[in-house]
């Protein structure tokens, strides 16, 4: 899917008879630009909601919130670290659930299939930044960048088969594509689960849950600020699933004006 | 231990802030190579 948008870019527009670049998009009366805008109502709040929580949350993390009693400033660290992982599997779980819904012959639905591209793509993301931030972590604590630990490993797999899927979601088309892909993702998302509770099931080094559970570890503004982040995470998380499903759709529907395109100038050819 | 700190905020600003730009970018890209009546993207 992204090849055709690099495609698109390489190539230039579908030959549609519509101008392509240049002409004052629909709606570009509306925000007063000649550029067309890419939010609606939805994506706007949540977009301003999203930058206001994070500000909130560097201030409470990196100004109110005490150094911690044995990690000392590194506990900073927490209001980046554990949320962006919650994300990371939300987008995942995500992914699984939304291609559950197409494998499901009563639900099957394109838009399914889309939902689960993008909410893969954006777990992807998350991952990466759950190592950076956790490899970061690990050096200024264990002394090591990485450790061949159960929940690191996971997560570095977790990372390793989602870029496998998106991978898939770029082979072939149609709905074989997608059934592939569907399958994949829910064979992939049996991972995130094992990962998750890697602490409970293993010796590991890397510490257990902070807050689930009785008993929650963390207190007064650390807690308030892991909180927070954790809002804050969801609401960029929210923002980008939206703007990546719509990308989804505007990459479907440059395929069918593409192909569209292709078959008025054959159709022309064999007139002329 | 503070640079530890800085590189962690500053890797999830960087992460997240290039690619929510790479998004919007692929998104305005496929939206000017459809016709005017086609695009989604506002």
């Amino acid at each position: 899917m992204t090849t055709t948008s690099t495609g698109a870019t390489s190539t230039g527009a579908p030959s549609t008879g519509a101008p392509s670049t240049g002409a004052k998009p629909a709606g570009a009366g509306r925000s007063g630009g000649s550029r067309p805008g890419t939010g609606n109502r939805t994506t706007r709040v949540v977009g301003v909601a999203a930058l206001i929580t994070s500000a909130v949350t560097a201030y409470v993390g990196l100004v109110v919130s005490p150094p911690d009693v044995t990690q000392g400033v590194l506990v900073r660290l927490i209001y980046v670290h554990p949320a962006a992982a919650t994300l990371c599997y939300v987008g995942f779980g995500g992914c699984a659930l939304a291609s559950l819904a197409y494998l499901w012959p009563r639900t099957r639905s394109p838009r399914w299939d889309r939902l689960a591209g993008a909410s893969a793509e954006v777990g992807v993301v998350f991952c990466v930044l759950t190592l950076v931030t956790g490899s970061i972590w690990g050096r200024a604590s264990w002394g090591v960048w990485w450790t061949w630990d159960a929940r690191l490993t996971l997560t570095a797999l977790l990372l390793a088969l989602f870029l496998g899927y998106m991978a898939l979601r770029r082979t072939g088309e149609g709905e074989s594509r997608a059934l592939r892909c569907a399958i994949a993702a829910v064979c992939f998302s049996v991972v995130v689960p094992i990962d998750h509770y890697a602490t409970s099931w293993w010796r590991t080094l890397h510490q257990g849950n902070t807050l689930l559970g009785a008993n929650v570890k963390i207190h007064g503004w650390q807690l308030t600020g892991m909180l927070l982040s954790f809002v804050a995470y969801g609401l960029i998380f929210a923002w980008l699933l939206i703007h990546r499903y719509r990308v989804e759709q505007l990459e479907d529907r440059y395929e069918t004006v593409g192909f569209s395109a292709a078959i008025a100038a054959r159709r022309a050819e064999g007139g002329g | 231990m503070e640079a530890y700190v800085a590189g962690g905020w500053g890797a999830a600003v960087v992460i997240v802030s290039l690619y929510a730009w790479r998004v919007v970018h692929r998104g305005r890209v496929l939206s000017r190579s459809l016709p005017d009546e086609e695009r989604t993207w506002r």
